[in-house]
């Protein structure tokens, strides 16, 4: 069974919400460049704007799911591969496979 | 002050886009703010706000947040912001012009607080201010260019640019 949750609208963002909103979505349009960045942005928060499911979770993830489709060191992008799975199972739409068996050495912060 | 920038590193010409939306944004909505050069290189981002340790890498979302003070339109993603990401930003990297890609963008005016012509021109201004082709927004390009040169020459100060080296 999967679960469909609706994104909040970008109208309901504070301007600190609208900008990094704005920024992925901007920088998402030129992944695999800015990919690594967004890996790390991730490390700290769980959606695109912090705490929130939003519309640029949807936005960014349309750019970004080609992007996941065959990436084989599956580590150095843990946290946009966790998003990704956590924003494809919200919005009913699996676009990519995450093997959630892969086994990934202990990230080194 | 809580709310820092600090200037793109680099000599080419994403980075001059870059430094030349920051001196356009504080110019336009944050007289107050100054903008500080990287020197040890330690900061990866443009904004930082110390308080909540908010930050932000990427100029056109800083002029938005910058201008969000004062502009309810600061995040509207309009023909222009879109040709800019879409068109424009992408020949930085080849210091490519694409003359007719611009055709979708129009203003009605000059407007220096305009955050969607901010980002627009910084990203034009690398590629077309030695061009003598003509497009679609030259008029409006050559306009703002003579309305914003304290910007363009304190961005020049910051980052020298540097010809792109010639492929085989």
């Amino acid at each position: 069974m999967s679960l469909s949750l609706s994104p909040l609208s970008l109208s309901e963002l504070s301007n600190e919400e609208l900008a990094l909103s704005s920024q992925w979505s901007t920088l998402s349009a030129r992944f695999p460049e800015g990919l690594d960045e967004f890996n790390t942005y991730l490390k700290s928060t769980t959606y695109v704007v912090g705490s929130k499911f939003t519309a640029a979770d949807v936005t960014v993830f349309d750019n970004t799911w080609k992007h996941l489709q065959s990436v084989s060191d599956v580590a150095s992008l843990r946290h946009v591969l966790r998003w990704a799975d956590l924003v494809q199972n919200l919005t009913g739409q699996e676009k990519i496979k995450i093997d959630l068996d892969a086994a990934v050495p202990r990230e080194i912060k | 002050m809580p709310l820092e920038l600090f200037y793109a590193k680099g000599n080419n010409a994403k980075a001059f886009s870059s430094n030349l939306k920051l001196n356009l944004a504080v110019a336009a909505y944050a007289a107050q703010l100054k903008i500080s050069v990287d020197a040890d290189g330690s900061k990866p981002f443009l904004l930082h706000e110390n308080k909540t340790n908010f930050t932000l890498i990427e100029p056109n979302a800083v002029v938005q947040y910058l201008a969000a003070s004062t502009r309810p339109d600061a995040f509207s993603d309009t023909e222009a912001v879109k040709t800019e990401r879409l068109t424009v930003y992408p020949g930085l990297s080849s210091s490519k012009f694409d003359a007719g890609a611009l055709s979708s963008a129009s203003f009605a005016s000059v407007d220096v607080t305009s955050p969607e012509q901010i980002i627009l021109f910084s990203s034009l201004y690398p590629l077309a201010k030695n061009s003598s082709a003509e497009f679609a927004l030259k008029n409006w390009f050559e306009q703002f260019a003579s309305a914003v040169q304290t910007a363009i020459e304190a961005t020049s100060a910051v980052t020298k640019l540097e010809r792109p080296k010639a492929t085989n």
